[in-house]
């Protein structure tokens, strides 16, 4: 056997983790678990089914409003609503039976514009005891389902919505004209509307809040999703029954809307050209407006209905599409537009496949199999109970260029519990065999070594340590070799003595088994794979074999920083706990007078880090525990500044935490990805920053390191910042490579901020400094003082 | 629930009413961006009023010209407060009074009358709800009042408009020259049912037994 020896070994293992902190916390284009697509119907009433019973939580309507909130109920979203019936070519049924799977509801009758970034306020009447209390809701904003669908790893693929006809005051407008009678009034319904095309058209009038909702829409929604705006039909007819609406009074109106829909395909023909996905829907009630003798509108309804949340106006249902024709036109008309849509999306989706097949014929293969579970029945293999538990990873065995898949059984966590080993071979995946477990496994390693290209398994248990290596054989099935077997002398503390007990006879393999593991096994679960989507899985293990070739051939590989002393010992060492640190017990303040905003951040702050609690945080993202940094920053503008905390580990800095101060209390808020350039620690490389005074409070990153994005950019510019559901996201500022742009953020300002300003770094103050008394320099810092930063 | 309790608080929560019917309340502060999102559209809607309408033609087309009448110079205007107390003497105090011109002929939008300002308005109007829930729009336009049954209209098959008015004349107003217009409305515009007292209990009656009947 012929091991190349290492020339200064390094611990790719770290490599691996930071390779890892590389990965987007999100995509643009997360596709459901099982490849199928995701809508998202927003908007107002049009769009809830207003009017159109029954109300999805309906049955949940409690008497006792003030412990219950029946949000879909306080909406009015409808189990009836026409974007509950749409369907798609690639999801079995409406729409409606998926809900909250492939289909989120957020639609909510009597919201404008601003509820799709602001919380909506219902309030509900009902009378107690025969006294009228109001119950006061907050609908959460429409634009936060992005948030939540990115929290499932999921973005949005279509987006339907309705949307300005309250902006535009169209059920006042109606009311007024019931109101009148225009004989002796021939002007004011009309002095009505020009007033309100005049705020249509103010330079920050309603027009321009629609054309920013389609704009913060694509924005929040991703660059994928086509958004779907469905019009408003004409709405009066003055020749059926009922003369509460005179002829002038319905032409006038009917004008108006006709015009208003006429703007919105205006404002989406400029959308479309200023490169938002989006797309006009049509509605024609022509000869079934409300009035007419089949109307597809419901007529104006003067006493409120059961259902209604107010008991004290007109029923909201008043002129909603109905169920007699209304909705269904609705959908119809949607249907056609989002047909067409989904046809080319399912076109880019085979063509994507194709390509990626043309270069990978093994990865459409694997996403399938675990898209579709079809591991779960795979013949011959059985997984624990809890599905959530299953990991899977990438390695290739052979180095043919074709990896295989390891699924963990699920009986551990990531693959310490045993794993399967899939192949594609032969346009079919098969199973190699497993790698079984024994207790005390410490997980899968590889070497960069071009002979021994399998995977080495640790064992440490009750001071015993063995080390077994899994490689595929001449049959092409999976064996394994035992490396060596010992134990220690003191097997409580794996101290003393070690003594071998048993070794292979293949000295290379042993020696190689002894020198630092260089690359530990990365795995992902399902979801993880999912929010961070399958290329993105598959890249990043393609740049760990990069990585390996390039050590291989003795290149400096570009990506990663190599020669630096950080050697990992083979000899197993208990976890390091960190020491709790001894609890504050807070003194009394001697002063009468309340606290001011800032002393309740700093001793709420001050309380979670010499508790340690924050450390929740940290186990939550499997974050390593020392070396860490404490900073402050207000990345949301509010005024308060959120608390920026490093995973810890002065090589494992792959994320950071932040957390903020909401109600009274510390809340955790998201984290950020480390900069890998940090980690030169060389030349002075901006590690997080921000800019003063500036419109864009978020943190930003500059990372000039080769291959960070896609493998490809030789600098990048990130942009951290929270959405008005106070999650954090990330947009790519820019990403280069050889100074040709390979994405650009489409804000110009920002773009131009992060050019031209002064960048002001972060500081970071140590753990131990605190610890010490050194809270005035991290209080310091925020205020831009001068503070020490972390040593890194 | 006791209609009224129902009606108190109708009452007491007239602002809902006046401002804020059928799904839409007022608008929320919006808080722009300021993205690089071009907002500067012109308009060609804006002012349809001024130019669609023709007093003189309409009223001569759709009813007899009795009188005109400068709002400005007119004898029979109230000021709010006197609006309020012209109103409430008839029964009407369920609901604010609003008007929406100014002396001027400007459009104001709805604004609630106050009972201490000796301002001016051409037209003034108010709400009323029976006890059996018919809805009335009661109107004072250059001294003449009328009421217009919303919920009767809304279902009724009598093809035109039906209002109650204190005589066959009505006074209707053009905000663009800011006169009042005595006419007779021809039968085809409207049914005008001449009550003695336009007055909260004679709206009752009327809401109680109908106007067919009559």
């Amino acid at each position: 056997m012929n091991k190349k020896a290492f020339n200064g070994i390094l611990c790719i293992f770290l490599a691996a983790v930071l390779l890892a902190g590389t990965l987007p916390s999100r995509t643009s284009s997360a596709e459901a678990e099982d490849g199928s697509l995701i809508v998202v119907s927003m908007g107002d009433s049009y769009s809830s089914g207003e009017g159109v019973e029954s109300f999805y939580g309906e049955e949940l309507t409690p008497d006792n409003l003030t412990t219950m909130k029946p949000t879909d109920w306080l909406a009015h979203r409808s189990r009836n609503s026409w974007p509950g019936r749409l369907e798609l070519k690639s999801l079995k049924g409406q729409l409606s039976q998926h809900k909250d799977i492939n289909w989120f509801f957020v639609a909510a009758s009597g919201a404008t514009t601003a509820d799709l970034k602001g919380e909506q306020i219902k309030t509900v009447q009902r009378t107690v005891s025969d006294i009228i209390s109001n119950y006061e809701f907050h609908l959460a904003p429409q634009l936060s389902v992005f948030d939540r669908l990115a929290q499932k790893g999921l973005s949005a693929d279509f987006v339907t919505i309705t949307i300005g006809g309250n902006d535009a005051h169209f059920a006042e407008i109606i009311e007024l004209a019931a109101k009148t009678i225009y004989y002796r009034e021939p002007l004011t319904l009309q002095n009505r509307i020009d007033q309100i095309w005049n705020e249509f058209y103010a330079p920050d009038g309603i027009r321009a809040h629609i054309k920013q909702a389609y704009h913060d829409i694509q924005k929040a929604a991703g660059k994928q999703a086509t958004i779907i705006v469905a019009g408003y039909p004409t709405l009066l007819d003055y020749t059926g029954r009922g003369v509460l609406f005179e002829r002038r009074e319905a032409e006038i109106i009917n004008e108006a809307v006709k015009e208003f829909d006429e703007q919105l395909k205006k404002i989406i023909e400029e959308c479309k050209a200023e490169g938002l996905n989006i797309c006009f829907a049509p509605v024609d009630f022509s000869g079934h407006e409300a009035y007419t003798k089949k109307p597809w509108l419901s007529r104006v309804k003067f006493l409120p209905r059961s259902q209604d949340l107010s008991i004290l106006t007109f029923s909201k249902y008043s002129m909603h599409p109905n169920d007699d024709g209304g909705i269904e036109k609705y959908k119809d008309s949607v249907q056609e537009v989002l047909k067409q849509e989904e046809e080319k999306l399912l076109q880019k989706r085979v063509e994507r496949d194709m390509a990626e097949t043309a270069i990978r014929p093994w990865s459409v293969p694997y996403r399938q199999f675990i898209r579709t579970k079809e591991y779960l029945s795979f013949p011959g293999v059985q997984f624990g109970s809890d599905e959530g538990c299953i990991q899977f990873a990438l390695h290739d065995f052979e180095r043919d260029g074709i990896p295989e898949l390891l699924i963990g059984n699920g009986y551990d966590t990531h693959l310490n519990g045993g794993a399967y080993v899939f192949a594609y071979q032969d346009g079919q995946i098969r199973c190699l065999g497993d790698i079984t477990s024994d207790p005390g496994g410490l997980g899968l390693f590889s070497s960069d070594d071009s002979y021994y290209t399998g995977l080495f398994w640790t064992e440490s248990f009750q001071g015993s340590r063995g080390t077994l290596y899994y490689y595929i054989d001449e049959k092409g099935e999976l064996a394994r070799e035992l490396v060596e077997s010992g134990e220690f002398e003191n097997r409580e503390t794996f101290s003393g003595e070690y003594h071998l007990r048993s070794r292979t006879g293949d000295d290379a393999l042993f020696a190689l088994a002894r020198e630092p593991y260089v690359i530990e096994l990365v795995t992902y679960d399902r979801e993880t794979i999912q929010r961070i989507g399958w290329d993105n899985f598959v890249a990043f293990y393609q740049r760990i074999w990069d990585s390996m070739m390039h050590w291989q051939t003795g290149e400096q590989h570009p990506g990663i920083p190599r020669g630096a002393s950080v050697g990992k010992d083979p000899t197993p060492t208990p976890k390091k706990t960190p020491t709790p640190s001894p609890k504050k017990t807070p003194t009394p303040s001697p002063k009468k007078t309340p606290a001011s905003a800032k002393e309740v951040w700093k001793r709420l702050y001050m309380d979670l880090i010499e508790s340690g609690s924050y450390e929740q945080w940290l186990e939550i993202n499997d974050a390593a525990y020392e070396g860490q940094g404490f900073a402050l920053h207000d990345m949301d503008g509010d005024g308060t500044p959120e608390l920026i905390f490093l995973d810890g580990g002065e090589w494992h800095q792959y994320f950071s935490q932040v957390c903020t101060i909401k109600n009274g209390s510390v809340q955790y808020m998201g984290r950020l990805r480390a900069p890998m350039g940090s980690l030169r620690g060389e030349d002075g490389d901006l590690w997080y920053h921000y800019y003063e005074n500036s419109e864009y409070p978020g943190l930003f990153v500059e990372i000039p390191i080769a291959g960070y994005y896609k493998n490809l950019s030789d600098f990048y510019c990130g942009y951290f910042h929270v959405t008005p559901g106070g999650q954090i996201i990330e947009d790519v500022v820019e990403a280069s490579a050889s100074g040709s742009i390979l994405e650009k953020t489409s804000d110009e300002r920002l773009y131009r901020l992060i050019k031209n300003a002064k960048a002001i770094p972060l500081r970071f103050i140590e753990l131990e400094d605190l610890l010490g008394g050194g809270w005035d320099r991290l209080w310091a810092s925020w205020a831009g003082a001068p503070a020490n930063t972390i040593n890194h | 629930m006791g209609r009224s309790i129902q009606r108190i608080v109708l009452f007491m929560l007239t602002g809902l009413l006046v401002a804020a019917h059928l799904g839409c309340m007022s608008i929320k502060e919006y808080i722009s961006e300021a993205d690089n999102i071009p907002t500067s559209v012109s308009s060609d809607n804006a002012n349809k009023a001024a130019e669609v309408f023709d007093a003189d033609n309409y009223f001569s087309m759709h009813g007899t010209i009795l009188e005109k009448d400068e709002v400005q110079s007119s004898k029979q205007l109230h000021s709010e407060a006197e609006a309020i107390v012209y109103f409430t003497q008839r029964g009407f105090d369920q609901f604010p009074v609003i008007y929406s011109y100014s002396m001027d002929g400007k459009y104001l939008g709805e604004e609630e009358a106050s009972s201490s300002s000796a301002a001016q308005h051409p037209i003034y109007e108010t709400r009323f709800i029976s006890k059996n829930e018919c809805i009335w729009t009661i109107t004072e336009i250059g001294g003449t009042i009328t009421a217009l049954p919303e919920t009767y209209n809304a279902e009724s098959t009598a093809g035109v408009l039906t209002i109650l008015s204190e005589s066959n004349e009505l006074c209707s107003y053009d905000s663009i020259t800011n006169m009042f217009y005595k006419t007779i409305p021809n039968k085809t515009e409207m049914r005008i049912i001449v009550t003695p007292d336009i007055t909260s209990s004679a709206l009752e009656e009327f809401s109680e037994k109908g106007f067919d009947e009559r």
